[in-house]
Protein backbone atom coordinates (compact mmCIF):
# COMPACT_ATOMS: atom_id res chain seq x y z
CA UNK A 1 0.00 0.00 0.00
CA UNK A 2 2.93 2.25 0.91
CA UNK A 3 4.79 1.88 -2.14
CA UNK A 4 1.95 2.03 -4.12
CA UNK A 5 1.63 5.35 -3.02
CA UNK A 6 4.70 6.33 -3.49
CA UNK A 7 4.58 6.09 -7.11
CA UNK A 8 1.45 8.17 -7.48
CA UNK A 9 3.48 11.05 -6.12
CA UNK A 10 4.63 13.10 -9.14
CA UNK A 11 7.83 13.26 -7.54
CA UNK A 12 9.86 10.44 -6.18
CA UNK A 13 12.65 11.96 -4.87
CA UNK A 14 10.52 14.03 -2.60
CA UNK A 15 12.79 16.95 -2.27
CA UNK A 16 10.12 19.41 -2.65
CA UNK A 17 10.42 22.74 -1.27
CA UNK A 18 10.86 26.15 -2.25
CA UNK A 19 11.63 26.67 -5.91
CA UNK A 20 11.70 23.15 -6.50
CA UNK A 21 7.70 23.51 -5.91
CA UNK A 22 7.38 26.55 -7.47
CA UNK A 23 8.83 24.70 -10.94
CA UNK A 24 6.28 22.07 -10.40
CA UNK A 25 3.39 23.61 -10.43
CA UNK A 26 5.35 25.58 -13.40
CA UNK A 27 3.70 23.38 -16.04
CA UNK A 28 5.81 20.38 -15.14
CA UNK A 29 8.86 22.01 -15.89
CA UNK A 30 10.77 20.44 -12.83
CA UNK A 31 11.02 16.88 -14.21
CA UNK A 32 12.71 18.34 -17.05
CA UNK A 33 14.71 20.86 -15.92
CA UNK A 34 15.59 18.44 -12.82
CA UNK A 35 14.91 17.43 -9.49
CA UNK A 36 15.97 19.30 -6.80
CA UNK A 37 17.65 22.68 -5.97
CA UNK A 38 21.22 22.25 -6.22
CA UNK A 39 20.63 21.07 -10.18
CA UNK A 40 18.37 24.33 -10.61
CA UNK A 41 21.06 26.75 -8.77
CA UNK A 42 23.42 25.12 -11.36
CA UNK A 43 21.07 25.75 -14.18
CA UNK A 44 20.41 29.22 -13.72
CA UNK A 45 24.18 29.73 -12.90
CA UNK A 46 25.18 28.57 -16.55
CA UNK A 47 22.32 30.99 -18.15
CA UNK A 48 24.22 33.65 -15.87
CA UNK A 49 27.76 32.69 -16.96
CA UNK A 50 26.53 32.08 -20.63
CA UNK A 51 24.83 35.60 -20.51
CA UNK A 52 28.27 37.02 -19.06
CA UNK A 53 30.45 35.67 -21.85
CA UNK A 54 27.52 36.92 -24.41
CA UNK A 55 27.66 40.39 -23.00
CA UNK A 56 31.50 41.06 -22.47
CA UNK A 57 33.29 38.45 -24.80
CA UNK A 58 32.39 40.17 -28.15
CA UNK A 59 33.12 43.84 -27.36
CA UNK A 60 36.69 42.41 -25.92
CA UNK A 61 37.60 40.87 -29.21
CA UNK A 62 36.43 43.76 -31.04
CA UNK A 63 33.48 42.27 -33.19
CA UNK A 64 31.37 44.71 -34.17
CA UNK A 65 27.29 44.86 -32.99
CA UNK A 66 26.13 44.51 -36.32
CA UNK A 67 28.36 40.74 -36.35
CA UNK A 68 26.98 39.63 -32.77
CA UNK A 69 24.85 42.33 -30.70
CA UNK A 70 25.84 42.01 -27.36
CA UNK A 71 23.26 41.02 -24.10
CA UNK A 72 22.20 44.10 -23.61
CA UNK A 73 21.78 45.29 -27.23
CA UNK A 74 19.34 42.69 -27.71
CA UNK A 75 17.87 44.24 -24.48
CA UNK A 76 17.70 47.06 -25.55
CA UNK A 77 16.36 46.33 -29.32
CA UNK A 78 13.53 44.68 -27.49
CA UNK A 79 12.57 47.58 -25.91
CA UNK A 80 13.10 49.90 -29.36
CA UNK A 81 10.94 47.06 -30.67
CA UNK A 82 7.88 46.69 -28.40
CA UNK A 83 7.71 51.19 -28.44
CA UNK A 84 8.58 51.80 -32.62
CA UNK A 85 7.61 48.42 -34.52
CA UNK A 86 4.84 47.28 -32.65
CA UNK A 87 6.45 43.68 -31.54
CA UNK A 88 3.64 42.76 -30.05
CA UNK A 89 1.42 42.53 -33.42
CA UNK A 90 4.15 40.48 -34.46
CA UNK A 91 4.48 38.06 -31.75
CA UNK A 92 0.83 37.74 -31.76
CA UNK A 93 0.25 36.98 -35.21
CA UNK A 94 3.36 34.47 -35.26
CA UNK A 95 1.96 32.69 -31.86
CA UNK A 96 -1.56 32.61 -33.32
CA UNK A 97 -0.34 31.17 -36.12
CA UNK A 98 1.92 28.30 -34.58
CA UNK A 99 -1.39 27.51 -32.34
CA UNK A 100 -3.64 27.71 -35.14
CA UNK A 101 -1.43 25.69 -37.52
CA UNK A 102 -0.82 23.23 -34.36
CA UNK A 103 -4.57 22.55 -33.58
CA UNK A 104 -5.83 22.01 -36.78
CA UNK A 105 -2.87 19.99 -38.07
CA UNK A 106 -2.96 18.10 -35.17
CA UNK A 107 -6.63 17.68 -35.37
CA UNK A 108 -6.72 16.63 -39.79
CA UNK A 109 -3.68 14.42 -38.60
CA UNK A 110 -5.52 12.11 -35.83
CA UNK A 111 -8.48 12.22 -37.61
CA UNK A 112 -6.86 11.04 -40.53
CA UNK A 113 -4.69 8.68 -37.96
CA UNK A 114 -7.63 7.00 -37.04
CA UNK A 115 -9.69 6.79 -39.81
CA UNK A 116 -6.70 4.89 -41.98
CA UNK A 117 -6.05 2.63 -38.92
CA UNK A 118 -9.93 1.63 -38.94
CA UNK A 119 -9.58 0.40 -42.28
CA UNK A 120 -6.54 -1.94 -43.65
CA UNK A 121 -7.32 -1.37 -47.30
CA UNK A 122 -7.75 2.36 -47.37
CA UNK A 123 -3.89 2.26 -45.38
CA UNK A 124 -2.41 -0.04 -47.82
CA UNK A 125 -3.40 1.66 -50.25
CA UNK A 126 -2.76 5.49 -49.10
CA UNK A 127 0.69 4.36 -47.41
CA UNK A 128 2.96 5.21 -50.55
CA UNK A 129 1.58 8.19 -51.17
CA UNK A 130 1.74 9.58 -47.29
CA UNK A 131 5.28 8.16 -47.25
CA UNK A 132 5.81 10.67 -50.19
CA UNK A 133 3.98 13.29 -48.85
CA UNK A 134 6.10 12.40 -45.44
CA UNK A 135 9.35 12.80 -47.47
CA UNK A 136 8.79 16.14 -49.03
CA UNK A 137 10.07 19.21 -47.74
CA UNK A 138 6.86 20.86 -46.34
CA UNK A 139 8.63 24.04 -46.25
CA UNK A 140 9.38 23.74 -49.47
CA UNK A 141 5.59 24.20 -50.34
CA UNK A 142 5.63 27.84 -48.72
CA UNK A 143 6.33 29.74 -51.75
CA UNK A 144 3.66 27.63 -53.74
CA UNK A 145 0.76 28.50 -51.23
CA UNK A 146 2.23 32.26 -51.29
CA UNK A 147 1.69 32.22 -55.07
CA UNK A 148 -1.79 30.60 -54.75
CA UNK A 149 -2.97 32.80 -51.62
CA UNK A 150 -1.14 35.92 -51.98
CA UNK A 151 0.86 37.80 -48.97
CA UNK A 152 -1.39 37.30 -46.04
CA UNK A 153 -1.78 34.73 -43.09
CA UNK A 154 -3.04 32.03 -45.32
CA UNK A 155 -0.10 30.78 -46.63
CA UNK A 156 2.41 29.93 -43.12
CA UNK A 157 -0.98 28.30 -41.67
CA UNK A 158 -0.93 26.24 -44.51
CA UNK A 159 2.74 25.30 -44.13
CA UNK A 160 2.44 24.94 -40.42
CA UNK A 161 -0.74 22.44 -40.76
CA UNK A 162 1.21 20.77 -43.46
CA UNK A 163 4.41 19.98 -41.00
CA UNK A 164 2.43 19.37 -37.95
CA UNK A 165 0.18 17.16 -39.55
CA UNK A 166 2.49 13.98 -40.47
CA UNK A 167 4.16 13.12 -37.60
CA UNK A 168 0.56 12.89 -35.63
CA UNK A 169 -0.86 10.76 -38.61
CA UNK A 170 2.02 8.48 -38.04
CA UNK A 171 1.97 8.22 -34.45
CA UNK A 172 -1.33 7.70 -34.23
CA UNK A 173 -1.82 5.61 -36.91
CA UNK A 174 0.93 3.07 -35.81
CA UNK A 175 -0.51 3.25 -32.50
CA UNK A 176 -3.90 1.95 -34.23
CA UNK A 177 -1.48 -0.77 -35.98
CA UNK A 178 -0.58 -2.28 -32.43
CA UNK A 179 -3.55 -1.85 -30.42
CA UNK A 180 -3.05 -5.39 -27.70
CA UNK A 181 -4.88 -8.13 -29.93
CA UNK A 182 -6.17 -9.47 -26.66
CA UNK A 183 -7.83 -6.93 -25.82
CA UNK A 184 -9.56 -6.20 -28.70
CA UNK A 185 -10.66 -9.64 -28.47
CA UNK A 186 -11.91 -9.27 -24.82
CA UNK A 187 -13.80 -6.73 -25.74
CA UNK A 188 -15.52 -8.67 -28.24
CA UNK A 189 -16.22 -11.39 -26.20
CA UNK A 190 -18.29 -8.42 -23.69
CA UNK A 191 -20.50 -8.13 -26.94
CA UNK A 192 -18.78 -4.84 -27.96
CA UNK A 193 -19.13 -3.56 -31.50
CA UNK A 194 -16.55 -2.14 -33.88
CA UNK A 195 -17.44 1.69 -32.46
CA UNK A 196 -17.39 0.99 -29.23
CA UNK A 197 -14.36 -0.95 -29.64
CA UNK A 198 -12.91 2.61 -31.46
CA UNK A 199 -13.81 4.12 -28.32
CA UNK A 200 -12.80 2.16 -25.02
CA UNK A 201 -10.07 0.32 -26.48
CA UNK A 202 -8.19 1.50 -29.35
CA UNK A 203 -8.54 5.21 -28.50
CA UNK A 204 -6.88 5.33 -25.06
CA UNK A 205 -4.17 2.66 -26.37
CA UNK A 206 -3.07 5.06 -28.73
CA UNK A 207 -2.85 8.45 -26.65
CA UNK A 208 0.96 7.59 -25.41
CA UNK A 209 1.33 7.63 -29.27
CA UNK A 210 -0.61 10.88 -29.82
CA UNK A 211 1.14 12.70 -27.41
CA UNK A 212 4.04 12.01 -28.87
CA UNK A 213 2.99 13.14 -31.91
CA UNK A 214 2.07 16.20 -30.17
CA UNK A 215 5.23 17.13 -29.16
CA UNK A 216 7.05 16.44 -32.25
CA UNK A 217 4.17 18.68 -33.61
CA UNK A 218 4.84 21.55 -31.04
CA UNK A 219 8.19 22.00 -32.65
CA UNK A 220 7.59 21.88 -35.98
CA UNK A 221 4.42 24.30 -35.87
CA UNK A 222 7.27 27.01 -34.79
CA UNK A 223 9.24 25.97 -37.71
CA UNK A 224 6.20 25.93 -40.39
CA UNK A 225 5.56 29.38 -39.12
CA UNK A 226 8.91 31.01 -38.94
CA UNK A 227 9.26 29.76 -43.25
CA UNK A 228 6.04 30.97 -43.64
CA UNK A 229 6.81 34.41 -42.70
CA UNK A 230 10.27 34.16 -44.01
CA UNK A 231 9.04 33.52 -47.34
CA UNK A 232 6.34 35.99 -47.67
CA UNK A 233 4.12 38.31 -45.91
CA UNK A 234 4.84 41.55 -43.53
CA UNK A 235 4.03 40.51 -40.28
CA UNK A 236 5.48 38.14 -37.79
CA UNK A 237 8.71 37.17 -36.33
CA UNK A 238 9.92 35.46 -39.19
CA UNK A 239 8.89 38.96 -41.16
CA UNK A 240 11.20 40.77 -38.22
CA UNK A 241 14.22 38.32 -39.20
CA UNK A 242 14.10 39.58 -42.69
CA UNK A 243 13.53 43.15 -42.08
CA UNK A 244 16.19 43.27 -39.48
CA UNK A 245 18.40 41.29 -42.22
CA UNK A 246 17.69 44.04 -44.89
CA UNK A 247 18.71 46.49 -42.44
CA UNK A 248 21.96 45.05 -40.96
CA UNK A 249 20.37 45.21 -37.50
CA UNK A 250 21.34 41.98 -36.15
CA UNK A 251 19.81 42.81 -32.50
CA UNK A 252 16.54 42.63 -34.41
CA UNK A 253 16.97 39.15 -35.50
CA UNK A 254 18.70 38.08 -32.73
CA UNK A 255 15.49 38.97 -30.50
CA UNK A 256 12.96 37.97 -32.85
CA UNK A 257 14.96 34.13 -32.56
CA UNK A 258 15.00 34.22 -29.31
CA UNK A 259 10.68 34.93 -29.46
CA UNK A 260 10.38 32.47 -31.67
CA UNK A 261 11.88 29.70 -28.95
CA UNK A 262 9.94 31.04 -26.16
CA UNK A 263 6.83 30.33 -28.74
CA UNK A 264 8.42 26.55 -29.32
CA UNK A 265 9.24 26.33 -25.50
CA UNK A 266 6.05 27.05 -24.61
CA UNK A 267 3.76 24.95 -26.96
CA UNK A 268 5.78 22.47 -26.12
CA UNK A 269 5.62 22.47 -22.39
CA UNK A 270 1.64 22.96 -22.92
CA UNK A 271 2.17 20.08 -24.92
CA UNK A 272 4.08 17.93 -22.22
CA UNK A 273 1.86 19.20 -19.26
CA UNK A 274 -2.08 18.28 -20.68
CA UNK A 275 -0.02 14.59 -21.99
CA UNK A 276 0.91 14.52 -18.00
CA UNK A 277 -2.35 14.81 -16.73
CA UNK A 278 -4.06 12.39 -19.00
CA UNK A 279 -1.47 9.94 -19.44
CA UNK A 280 -1.11 9.67 -15.40
CA UNK A 281 -1.73 6.10 -14.98
CA UNK A 282 1.48 5.77 -16.93
CA UNK A 283 4.54 4.71 -14.78
CA UNK A 284 7.03 6.94 -15.85
CA UNK A 285 10.95 6.69 -16.17
CA UNK A 286 13.17 9.77 -14.64
CA UNK A 287 14.84 11.00 -17.84
CA UNK B 1 -26.78 -20.04 -14.28
CA UNK B 2 -24.31 -22.52 -15.03
CA UNK B 3 -24.01 -24.26 -18.24
CA UNK B 4 -22.38 -27.51 -20.02
CA UNK B 5 -20.00 -27.35 -22.81
CA UNK B 6 -19.08 -30.26 -25.25
CA UNK B 7 -16.42 -29.86 -28.26
CA UNK B 8 -17.87 -32.22 -30.70
CA UNK B 9 -15.18 -33.70 -33.57
CA UNK B 10 -12.80 -29.95 -33.53
CA UNK B 11 -10.42 -29.62 -36.30
CA UNK B 12 -9.14 -25.72 -36.68
CA UNK B 13 -7.01 -25.37 -39.74
CA UNK B 14 -5.23 -21.78 -40.03
CA UNK B 15 -4.23 -20.71 -43.81
CA UNK B 16 -0.93 -18.24 -43.91
CA UNK B 17 -3.03 -15.15 -45.79
CA UNK B 18 0.62 -14.93 -47.85
CA UNK B 19 2.36 -18.03 -48.29
CA UNK B 20 -0.81 -19.82 -48.36
CA UNK B 21 0.60 -22.51 -46.17
CA UNK B 22 -1.89 -24.34 -43.86
CA UNK B 23 -1.19 -25.24 -40.49
CA UNK B 24 -3.51 -27.73 -38.62
CA UNK B 25 -3.66 -26.27 -35.17
CA UNK B 26 -6.11 -28.87 -33.66
CA UNK B 27 -7.67 -32.20 -35.17
CA UNK B 28 -10.78 -34.04 -34.43
CA UNK B 29 -10.83 -32.98 -30.97
CA UNK B 30 -13.78 -33.80 -28.77
CA UNK B 31 -14.54 -33.50 -25.24
CA UNK B 32 -17.06 -32.45 -22.73
CA UNK B 33 -18.01 -30.70 -19.71
CA UNK B 34 -20.80 -30.90 -17.20
CA UNK B 35 -21.91 -28.26 -15.69
CA UNK B 36 -20.27 -26.65 -12.60
CA UNK B 37 -17.48 -29.25 -13.66
CA UNK B 38 -13.75 -27.39 -13.58
CA UNK B 39 -11.30 -29.30 -16.19
CA UNK B 40 -7.81 -28.71 -17.03
CA UNK B 41 -6.37 -29.26 -20.46
CA UNK B 42 -2.91 -29.66 -20.57
CA UNK B 43 -0.58 -30.54 -23.58
CA UNK B 44 2.56 -29.32 -24.76
CA UNK B 45 3.25 -26.06 -25.90
CA UNK B 46 1.96 -24.81 -29.58
CA UNK B 47 -0.28 -27.58 -29.19
CA UNK B 48 -3.25 -25.74 -30.21
CA UNK B 49 -4.81 -25.19 -26.50
CA UNK B 50 -5.07 -21.13 -26.81
CA UNK B 51 -7.31 -22.01 -30.22
CA UNK B 52 -9.76 -24.10 -28.23
CA UNK B 53 -10.48 -21.54 -25.81
CA UNK B 54 -10.44 -18.82 -28.78
CA UNK B 55 -13.22 -21.19 -30.59
CA UNK B 56 -15.60 -21.71 -27.24
CA UNK B 57 -15.46 -17.75 -26.66
CA UNK B 58 -16.97 -17.70 -30.25
CA UNK B 59 -13.82 -15.35 -31.50
CA UNK B 60 -13.40 -17.46 -34.45
CA UNK B 61 -15.17 -20.79 -35.97
CA UNK B 62 -13.84 -24.55 -36.00
CA UNK B 63 -12.74 -25.30 -39.55
CA UNK B 64 -14.98 -29.09 -38.70
CA UNK B 65 -16.96 -29.66 -36.42
CA UNK B 66 -18.94 -27.86 -33.46
CA UNK B 67 -19.00 -26.00 -30.40
CA UNK B 68 -22.02 -26.37 -28.01
CA UNK B 69 -23.01 -24.42 -25.01
CA UNK B 70 -25.87 -26.15 -23.38
CA UNK B 71 -26.32 -28.19 -26.49
CA UNK B 72 -26.21 -25.09 -28.26
CA UNK B 73 -24.38 -24.36 -31.09
CA UNK B 74 -21.51 -21.52 -30.55
CA UNK B 75 -22.07 -18.92 -33.59
CA UNK B 76 -20.21 -15.83 -32.63
CA UNK B 77 -19.54 -14.17 -29.01
CA UNK B 78 -21.60 -14.33 -26.24
CA UNK B 79 -21.81 -12.15 -22.89
CA UNK B 80 -22.00 -15.72 -20.90
CA UNK B 81 -19.04 -16.40 -21.34
CA UNK B 82 -15.67 -15.16 -19.20
CA UNK B 83 -12.35 -15.04 -20.41
CA UNK B 84 -9.30 -14.88 -18.37
CA UNK B 85 -5.62 -15.11 -20.01
CA UNK B 86 -1.71 -14.92 -18.50
CA UNK B 87 -2.39 -11.59 -18.94
CA UNK B 88 -4.83 -9.71 -16.97
CA UNK B 89 -6.39 -7.51 -19.36
CA UNK B 90 -6.79 -4.31 -17.37
CA UNK B 91 -7.13 -1.36 -18.93
CA UNK B 92 -4.29 1.03 -17.71
CA UNK B 93 -6.06 4.27 -18.25
CA UNK B 94 -8.90 3.12 -15.95
CA UNK B 95 -9.24 2.83 -12.23
CA UNK B 96 -9.28 -1.03 -10.72
CA UNK B 97 -13.56 -0.70 -10.29
CA UNK B 98 -13.97 0.91 -13.76
CA UNK B 99 -11.89 -2.49 -15.11
CA UNK B 100 -14.39 -4.73 -13.51
CA UNK B 101 -17.14 -2.34 -14.41
CA UNK B 102 -16.06 -2.99 -18.01
CA UNK B 103 -17.69 -6.37 -19.14
CA UNK B 104 -21.24 -4.54 -17.72
CA UNK B 105 -21.08 -1.29 -19.82
CA UNK B 106 -22.52 -3.84 -22.66
CA UNK B 107 -25.70 -4.89 -20.24
CA UNK B 108 -28.69 -2.57 -19.72
CA UNK B 109 -28.29 -2.11 -16.20
CA UNK B 110 -28.05 1.54 -14.64
CA UNK B 111 -24.78 3.36 -14.04
CA UNK B 112 -25.75 2.81 -10.03
CA UNK B 113 -26.28 -1.07 -10.25
CA UNK B 114 -22.98 -1.40 -12.32
CA UNK B 115 -21.01 0.30 -9.41
CA UNK B 116 -22.62 -1.88 -7.02
CA UNK B 117 -22.25 -5.24 -8.67
CA UNK B 118 -18.64 -4.59 -9.46
CA UNK B 119 -18.08 -2.96 -5.54
CA UNK B 120 -19.47 -6.47 -4.60
CA UNK B 121 -17.32 -8.23 -6.58
CA UNK B 122 -14.05 -6.53 -5.74
CA UNK B 123 -15.21 -7.01 -1.44
CA UNK B 124 -15.55 -10.71 -2.62
CA UNK B 125 -11.91 -10.71 -4.00
CA UNK B 126 -10.84 -8.53 -1.00
CA UNK B 127 -9.94 -5.69 -3.30
CA UNK B 128 -12.08 -3.12 -2.37
CA UNK B 129 -9.85 -0.55 -1.16
CA UNK B 130 -8.23 -0.60 -4.47
CA UNK B 131 -11.16 0.21 -6.25
CA UNK B 132 -10.08 3.84 -7.10
CA UNK B 133 -6.31 2.46 -7.80
CA UNK B 134 -4.86 2.10 -11.50
CA UNK B 135 -3.57 -1.39 -12.71
CA UNK B 136 0.49 -0.05 -12.20
CA UNK B 137 -0.48 0.55 -8.64
CA UNK B 138 -1.37 -2.93 -7.82
CA UNK B 139 1.11 -6.45 -7.61
CA UNK B 140 0.94 -9.07 -10.28
CA UNK B 141 -1.68 -11.53 -7.93
CA UNK B 142 -3.45 -8.35 -6.86
CA UNK B 143 -4.14 -7.64 -10.74
CA UNK B 144 -5.02 -11.05 -11.72
CA UNK B 145 -7.96 -11.12 -8.84
CA UNK B 146 -8.90 -7.96 -10.13
CA UNK B 147 -9.37 -9.49 -13.58
CA UNK B 148 -10.87 -12.67 -11.80
CA UNK B 149 -13.30 -9.96 -10.56
CA UNK B 150 -14.00 -8.65 -13.78
CA UNK B 151 -14.72 -11.87 -15.50
CA UNK B 152 -17.29 -13.24 -12.84
CA UNK B 153 -19.26 -9.64 -12.43
CA UNK B 154 -20.81 -10.52 -15.29
CA UNK B 155 -21.88 -13.73 -13.76
CA UNK B 156 -20.71 -15.97 -16.61
CA UNK B 157 -21.76 -19.75 -17.22
CA UNK B 158 -18.60 -20.96 -18.27
CA UNK B 159 -15.15 -19.35 -17.45
CA UNK B 160 -12.06 -19.89 -19.82
CA UNK B 161 -9.17 -19.51 -17.88
CA UNK B 162 -5.50 -19.30 -20.14
CA UNK B 163 -2.88 -20.23 -18.28
CA UNK B 164 -4.51 -17.53 -15.87
CA UNK B 165 -1.42 -18.19 -12.60
CA UNK B 166 1.74 -18.77 -14.92
CA UNK B 167 3.19 -15.15 -15.00
CA UNK B 168 3.18 -14.80 -11.00
CA UNK B 169 5.78 -15.64 -8.88
CA UNK B 170 5.12 -19.28 -6.81
CA UNK B 171 3.67 -17.87 -3.71
CA UNK B 172 1.23 -15.20 -5.31
CA UNK B 173 0.21 -18.63 -7.33
CA UNK B 174 0.04 -21.00 -4.48
CA UNK B 175 -2.54 -17.99 -3.14
CA UNK B 176 -3.93 -17.25 -5.75
CA UNK B 177 -4.46 -20.56 -7.06
CA UNK B 178 -6.71 -21.48 -3.62
CA UNK B 179 -8.62 -18.32 -3.59
CA UNK B 180 -9.90 -18.75 -7.58
CA UNK B 181 -10.42 -22.38 -6.44
CA UNK B 182 -12.77 -21.12 -4.14
CA UNK B 183 -14.71 -18.25 -5.79
CA UNK B 184 -15.17 -20.27 -8.73
CA UNK B 185 -16.47 -23.27 -6.43
CA UNK B 186 -18.49 -20.78 -4.37
CA UNK B 187 -20.21 -19.57 -8.21
CA UNK B 188 -20.79 -23.00 -9.07
CA UNK B 189 -19.57 -22.16 -12.73
CA UNK B 190 -18.57 -24.25 -15.64
CA UNK B 191 -14.57 -23.73 -16.03
CA UNK B 192 -11.87 -24.77 -18.37
CA UNK B 193 -8.33 -24.45 -17.51
CA UNK B 194 -5.77 -24.25 -19.89
CA UNK B 195 -2.19 -24.69 -18.24
CA UNK B 196 0.94 -26.33 -18.56
CA UNK B 197 1.83 -26.89 -15.41
CA UNK B 198 0.98 -30.37 -14.57
CA UNK B 199 0.91 -30.34 -10.53
CA UNK B 200 -2.06 -27.10 -11.12
CA UNK B 201 -4.10 -29.09 -13.57
CA UNK B 202 -4.29 -32.39 -11.04
CA UNK B 203 -4.96 -29.90 -7.66
CA UNK B 204 -7.53 -27.43 -9.49
CA UNK B 205 -9.50 -29.52 -11.35
CA UNK B 206 -12.45 -32.26 -11.14
CA UNK B 207 -10.83 -33.90 -14.63
CA UNK B 208 -7.94 -33.46 -16.37
CA UNK B 209 -8.08 -33.40 -20.51
CA UNK B 210 -4.78 -34.21 -22.04
CA UNK B 211 -3.63 -33.45 -25.38
CA UNK B 212 -0.98 -34.33 -28.08
CA UNK B 213 1.87 -32.24 -29.97
CA UNK B 214 0.38 -29.93 -33.26
CA UNK B 215 -2.10 -31.09 -34.42
CA UNK B 216 -3.54 -31.23 -31.04
CA UNK B 217 -5.96 -33.81 -30.28
CA UNK B 218 -7.19 -35.71 -27.07
CA UNK B 219 -4.80 -38.46 -25.78
CA UNK B 220 -6.15 -38.79 -22.67
CA UNK B 221 -9.08 -37.95 -20.04
CA UNK B 222 -9.36 -39.03 -16.54
CA UNK B 223 -11.15 -37.90 -13.47
CA UNK B 224 -9.34 -36.74 -10.54
CA UNK B 225 -10.00 -38.35 -7.41
CA UNK B 226 -8.42 -36.45 -4.69
CA UNK B 227 -10.31 -33.95 -1.65
CA UNK B 228 -12.27 -31.20 -1.81
CA UNK B 229 -11.18 -28.90 -5.23
CA UNK B 230 -11.67 -25.57 -3.29
CA UNK B 231 -8.35 -26.71 -1.26
CA UNK B 232 -5.80 -27.29 -3.87
CA UNK B 233 -2.91 -27.06 -1.54
CA UNK B 234 -3.99 -29.81 0.89
CA UNK B 235 -4.87 -31.58 -2.23
CA UNK B 236 -1.14 -31.62 -3.40
CA UNK B 237 -0.22 -33.11 0.30
CA UNK B 238 -2.20 -35.93 -0.74
CA UNK B 239 0.10 -39.05 -1.94
CA UNK B 240 -2.23 -40.04 -5.08
CA UNK B 241 -1.59 -36.48 -6.09
CA UNK B 242 1.77 -37.59 -7.42
CA UNK B 243 0.43 -39.94 -9.74
CA UNK B 244 -1.79 -38.15 -11.12
CA UNK B 245 0.92 -35.82 -12.16
CA UNK B 246 3.52 -39.00 -12.65
CA UNK B 247 0.56 -40.40 -15.24
CA UNK B 248 -0.04 -36.62 -17.13
CA UNK B 249 4.29 -36.71 -17.00
CA UNK B 250 4.48 -39.86 -19.48
CA UNK B 251 1.70 -39.32 -21.12
CA UNK B 252 3.25 -35.88 -22.81
CA UNK B 253 6.49 -38.30 -22.63
CA UNK B 254 8.37 -35.68 -20.95
CA UNK B 255 11.20 -37.85 -20.15
CA UNK B 256 12.16 -38.31 -24.09
CA UNK B 257 12.07 -34.54 -24.32
CA UNK B 258 14.32 -33.81 -21.57
CA UNK B 259 17.27 -34.46 -23.24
Amino acid sequence: MADTQTKLAPDPKGSGSGPGRQATTFLGLRNTLGGNQTEIAAIIGLGVIVIAIWEFLPPALGLPRYIIPTFSDCMAEFGRLAAREDLLRHFMSTLTSALLGFVLGGLLGAACGYLLGMSRLMERVLSPYILALQIAPKVAFAPLFIMWFGYNSIPKLLVTVLIVFFPILVNVLQSMKTVDRDLVNLARVYSMNRWTIFRKIEVPSSLPNLFAGLRIGATLAVIGVTVGELVGGNTGLGFLITYGEGQANTAMVFDAIILLTVIGVALYFAVAAVEKRVLHYLVREEH
Amino acid sequence: MTSSLELKGITKVFTDRKTGHQVRAVEDMSFSVAAGELVSVVGPSGCGKSTILNMVSGLYAPTEGEVLIDGEKVVGTRPEVGFMLQKDLLLPWRSIVKNVEFGLEEKKISKAERRERAMLELERMKLAEFADKYPHQLSGGMRQRAALARTLVIEPDIILLDEPFSALDAQTKLVLQRHFARTIAEAGVTCVLITHDLNEAVIMSDRVVCMSGRPGTVVDEFPIELGNRTDPLARSMESKCGNYVKRLFDLLHLEDQAA
